[in-house]
């Protein structure tokens, strides 16, 4: 049986230990099925071997710290 | 009513050397005009007026003894608040920075800017950390478009925007993590160029999206973001994403020429969408057949992933933002402003995976434009679908499904500068963007500035700032 978006919503901002308000709740319910499909959009089969963009460079990463 | 000043930094910086005016004349000015503006425009969080008629002052005295620090010396600037500036505290227009942020910091950029000899007007409104929209009950004036004030002048950096427009600053900071530089400047009918990832240090800038983010020029023309881009790039070591690459002397290579160059029309997202305004695909087209009488050679081509590199940047963005703020959002949720908070929450609705995701397609999106660049020059496309929205009618649910042409630039990396290319018949700023290499600013500034010698969009002023009615 399906989860309910509104306790799914509910959960995901339990987790992250976030209070909102009511109307905000409602709207992030509404929203939220519009932000997982575009997650969902990124798992394309031609992605499977892809490495992600993710730059590194150690030669400059700790001229700051 | 205010002395009318000269539109643009090259005109200014003439005038500043021949004697014609002087930089406190034009500070003096503008300071009128934002005294008699900002209230309504919210141009400015902070007018730091001493400190600006200190710099210009001493820019008078500079240029008189012939101690010329080039074309930026004596040119009023307005700087966006989110960029750490000495004298004026950060507050990223939001009460979580709790009065200031910085005060006594600078960004190598600002510092770069001030060693240049520039004059500081003060800190421009931004949307509430590069983010959201306005929301009055903070204790932030609330920016508007100059050119109708019951329009969003578009973010995330609104102040420098309709400062330029305004004539409230000759040229300014902003920020662009999915467009905010380009989108202000599309909205309020001046240029915009946001640099290749690393062109110009962004430490001493509150982070939105790190693997985003960037500080770029505004101005009326794309010859003054070139004298602008000349003095903020280069490398710095305190951002360890700063790139140790060469810095041309930009504006000596916009020559007008575009005979020859290629140009890439990525077709059915960005041309044929059906949220798309007709008379901004119109105007957009308009300024491609200039660019071809002038020697120029177009062609309609596509661009695979298109929609997908949109939900890409939405989602590291966001990721990247909610990593920043999660631990205030759980503490002080009402300090935020009404429309951040809730955009800023959705980073808890992506999971890990869905990151690597968004970087995977960032990878295949990425070869997919470089294949395009290496047979083109420059692509263009809209910088935004639509003139600026109705202030009252902005819904960031409903932006979810709308398109967007600015943040898979961001998500590349590349340099994109926005060009005023005609009014609506509503009478409001329409757009077009160029995209070009990596570290290729010269080149879309190049073809901005040929566009930009054949038409005078970018110099029109919006009612309200015309020297008559200030």
């Amino acid at each position: 049986m399906a989860v309910p978006t509104s306790d799914t919503v509910a959960a995901l901002l339990e987790a992250a230990q976030l209070t909102v308000e009511p109307h905000e709740f409602e709207t992030m319910v509404a929203d939220y099925p519009v932000l997982r499909a575009a997650a969902d959009s990124l798992y394309l089969a031609e992605l499977d071997f892809v490495e992600p963009a993710v730059a590194f460079d150690a030669r400059t990463a700790y001229l700051s710290t | 009513m205010a002395k009318d000043i000269p539109l643009t930094i090259k005109d200014a910086a003439a005038a500043l050397r021949s004697g014609e005016t002087t930089s406190s004349e034009i500070t003096e000015a503008i300071l009128s005009r934002v005294d008699l503006l900002n209230e309504e425009l919210g141009a400015y969080v902070t007018v730091t007026k001493d400190q600006a008629l200190e710099q210009a002052a001493q820019a008078d005295v500079d240029l008189a003894a012939g101690n010329d620090t080039g074309p930026l010396q004596g040119i009023p600037l307005a700087i966006k608040d989110i960029i750490a500036m000495r004298g004026a505290g950060t507050t990223a227009n939001s009460r979580i920075l709790d009065g200031g942020w910085c005060p006594d910091h600078e960004a190598p950029v600002t510092a770069r800017l001030r060693a240049a000899g520039s004059v500081f007007v003060g800190k421009s409104t931004t949307s509430e950390f590069a983010l959201g929209l306005p929301d009055p009950d903070k204790g932030f004036r609330v920016p508007r478009n100059p050119w109708n004030v019951d329009h969003t002048p578009a973010g995330s950096s609104s102040g420098t925007g309709i400062a330029v427009a305004a004539g409230l600053a000759l040229g300014g900071l902003g920020t662009d993590t999915g467009g905010s530089v380009r989108g202000p400047a599309a909205a309020n009918g001046h240029t915009g160029l946001k640099v290749t990832f690393g062109r110009v240090p962004k430490s001493g800038v509150v982070p939105l999206g790190y693997s985003l983010d960037s500080i770029g020029p505004m101005a009326r023309s794309a010859y003054d973001c070139a004298l602008m881009l000349e003095v903020m790039a280069g490398h710095d070591p305190s951002d360890p994403n700063a790139a140790d690459v060469p810095v041309p002397d930009y504006p000596s290579l916009l020559d007008g020429d575009v005979s020859g160059l290629k140009i890439a029309l990525p077709m059915p997202y960005f041309f044929e969408h059906d949220a798309l305004d007709d008379e901004v695909r119109d105007a957009v087209l308009a300024a491609v057949g200039s660019l071809r009488d002038g020697g120029a050679t177009t062609a309609e081509t596509a661009l695979a992933y298109a929609a997908e590199a949109k939900e890409a940047n939405h989602l590291i963005l966001v990721a990247e933002a909610f990593a920043y703020h999660r631990r205030n959002l759980a503490t002080r949720w009402s300090d935020y402003g009404k429309f951040t908070r809730p955009a800023l929450a959705r980073g808890a609705f992506f999971s890990s995976s869905d990151l690597v995701q968004a970087n995977r397609l960032r990878t295949v999106f990425c070869a997919e434009v470089a294949s395009l660049l290496a047979d083109h020059d420059v692509i263009v496309t809209p910088t935004a679908a639509t003139p600026a929205e109705r202030a009252d009618s902005m819904d960031v649910s409903k932006r979810l499904s709308l398109p967007s042409y600015t943040g898979h630039w961001n998500l590349t990396g590349l340099p994109a500068v926005s060009v005023p290319v005609g009014l609506s018949a509503s009478g409001l700023p329409m757009s077009m963007q160029i995209i070009g290499r990596p570290f290729a600013e010269a080149t879309v500034l190049k073809v901005a500035d040929a566009l930009q010698r054949t038409t005078e969009w970018h110099l029109s002023v919006p009612p309200i700032a015309e020297p008559a009615t200030v």
